[in-house]
């Protein structure tokens, strides 16, 4: 498994430090772009007059976030698209390329036809792809906890919430690996290992916005991975929030037993 | 040159007594036991058939030849040895191991090379060699470096990429990443294609000396004459189904050769009025005739003629399985 973990981890560093330094970026602009509202009155005032869907779409929380200052508008900065697809993107990309890809290629005959049990090979591959998606979170944080002593607002932030948010990303990015892997055990095609998680998370991201933005479709929003991916939440209210995180990490676990188990059943005829 | 490993050391290993390798490949036979059984193997793919009620047995130390046309179904036979599909029906065995429950055990004593391998194509030849073998964690590449000898593959050349690799030298490495760690058996499918005839040539004495040391070895190809150079009986497979297995003597016996022949000037009526043989075309002095089994009465009566030219066309299989159709018929 361990040398799975490590050629796997090789073919895709490349891709990973361009993604983090990406993360890294995005983090110091989002911290230090908070002194251009010049402080907590005036990023609130900002919040307050977002159109509904703007505010949908980035799911800020009204009068909780006001409050919040800084710290509220660092849990935006998680909830951004850039951050949603770079996050996406890896997970997607990396599970395509474990299985499905391996099996349009045939180079999956050569791995097969050694004395390795398939769930170890999954098992390897999704450890290389969960390392990636740590790699990003810790590149965001990296990134923000550096913007935020470029622009002097230690005094304006709790670095735990910070940390939870950053945990609550991870979670999601395992989310979406999870049926990633699984969409592609159970595929000959790479392109349809990348099209049909993709079309997936969209969905979700689609219903999630639709069930913030009327209160009708509310209850539809459950339904969404990305309801229980709420950053500004956890700035605003500083808790953890263990449901959604349960939700989020029983549904990657799920997923990741259906791909081990789908690999492991099924024939090897592309 | 001697190659030393592959000429001597594991003989003791493999369970063949040295006294069996002096004896003929038929009182060899006779001594081993089966290592690739299959019984009633079928698969369909959906409503496809794959291959149906597919019954055969490959004796321990055997070259076992496996024929047939694309599609026939020699790849879904191969994948189900390797354990990459589950029967829909029978059963298949390696060394008694179920193919599909003890999939990973028995790869320990497999090599197999795919048909069109793909390989990784951003590692060099050596990275690749070094990850497929500590896959093995069994077994050491014991034979990485006399292969690579053999077929010509040059350190130089496995420090290149091998997207940088022509289709011959991707074909050496399949080989040499199927056999390195010294496999009890090897499953190779259509293992000489892209190799040019003088490292065909090598790969069928490698094969030889793993035969030697009690290797058995299933050789699928769609190649007559490959099957007929290293294996001592031939399975052919035709629409899913074995159409006959035959030691390779009877199917020689069975072939029709195609021969064309230009006289100096036209021949006799009456002239190829021989046992096996049927004319097929006569135009003045070009004759184009086909003959069954022993060709030498044809050639004694050629021998009596001017003869300016002479051309045995290669028999095309499907030549072989309607001799078989018309047998059946």
């Amino acid at each position: 498994m361990g040398l799975i973990f490590i050629h796997t981890l090789k073919g895709h560093r490349i891709v990973l430090l361009l993604m983090a330094l990406a993360l890294i970026g995005f983090g110091i602009l989002i911290a230090t772009s908070f002194q251009t509202f010049r402080g907590a009155a005036a990023s609130a005032a900002f919040v307050q007059e977002m159109p509904k869907g703007v505010s949908a779409l980035l799911k800020t929380e009204g009068n909780l976030l006001l409050a919040s200052g800084a710290q509220g508008y660092l849990g935006i900065g998680f909830r951004h698209p850039l951050v949603l697809i770079i996050v996406s993107a890896l997970a997607i990309a990396t599970a395509s390329g474990a299985i499905a890809r391996e099996i349009e290629r045939k180079t999956i005959l050569l791995l097969l036809s050694r004395p390795i049990p398939r769930y170890k090979l999954v098992l390897g591959k999704m450890a290389e792809s969960s390392l990636g998606g740590v790699v990003l979170v810790i590149s965001l944080l990296v990134g923000i906890l550096s913007g935020v002593a470029i622009a002097h607002l230690w005094s304006e932030i709790t670095l735990g919430p910070i940390f939870v948010m950053g945990f609550n990303t991870l979670c999601l990015y395992l989310v979406i690996l999870g049926y990633s892997f699984l969409i592609s055990s159970l595929s000959n095609d790479g392109g349809r290992a990348i099209m049909l998680p993709t079309a997936l998370t969209v969905a979700f991201f689609f219903i999630d916005f639709m069930a913030s933005l009327f209160d009708v479709l509310k209850p539809l929003g459950y339904i969404s991975i990305f309801h229980y991916y709420d950053p500004t939440a956890i700035a605003t209210q500083g808790t953890f929030p263990i449901l959604s995180v349960g939700v989020l990490l029983s549904v990657a676990l799920v997923a990741t037993a259906g791909s081990i188990i789908a690999f492991q059943r099924r024939d090897i005829a592309a | 040159m001697k190659y030393a490993y592959l000429s001597d050391s594991r003989i003791a290993h493999r369970g063949v007594s040295t006294k069996l390798l002096g004896e003929s490949y038929q009182d060899i036979m006779s001594f081993v036991e089966p290592v690739i059984q299959t019984h009633d193997l079928t698969k369909h793919y959906n409503k496809v058939v794959g291959i149906e009620e597919l019954t055969l047995t490959v004796n321990k130390g055997e070259i076992f030849g496996f024929l047939g046309p694309n599609g026939a179904g020699k790849t879904t036979t191969i994948r189900i040895l390797v354990g990459l599909l589950r029967p829909t029906a029978g059963y298949a065995t390696l060394l008694g191991m179920d193919t599909w429950k003890d999939s990973v055990s028995l790869k320990s004593y497999l090599g197999f090379i795919p048909d069109f391998p793909a390989l990784y194509e951003n590692l060099r030849g050596m990275e690749l060699l070094d990850y497929l073998g500590r896959l093995n964690t069994q077994r050491d590449p014991v034979l990485r470096e006399e292969l690579c000898e053999r077929l010509e593959l040059s350190r130089d050349d496995l420090d290149r990429r091998i997207k940088g690799y022509s289709r011959g030298m991707r074909q050496k490495l399949a080989i040499i990443q199927a056999l390195q760690h010294d496999p009890e058996i090897l499953i190779l499918d259509e293992p000489t294609e892209g190799l040019d005839p003088l490292m065909q040539n090598a790969l069928f004495q490698i094969l030889t000396d793993f035969q030697a040391r009690g290797s058995t070895i299933f050789f699928s190809s769609h190649i007559l004459p490959d099957v007929e150079k290293v294996c001592q009986r031939v399975g052919i497979i035709r629409q899913g189904k074995l159409v006959t297995v035959s030691n390779v003597e009877e199917l020689r016996q069975e072939k029709v050769r195609t021969m064309k022949v230009v006289l100096t000037q036209e021949a006799p009526d009456g002239v190829f009025s021989v046992p096996g043989v049927m004319l097929i075309e006569r135009n003045g002095r070009d004759i184009r005739l086909t003959v069954k089994g022993d060709i030498n009465p044809l050639l004694r009566e050629l021998a009596k003629l001017e003869i300016e030219d002479m051309i045995f066309e290669q028999t095309h299989l499907e030549d072989i399985f309607m001799g078989f159709y018309r047998q059946e018929e």
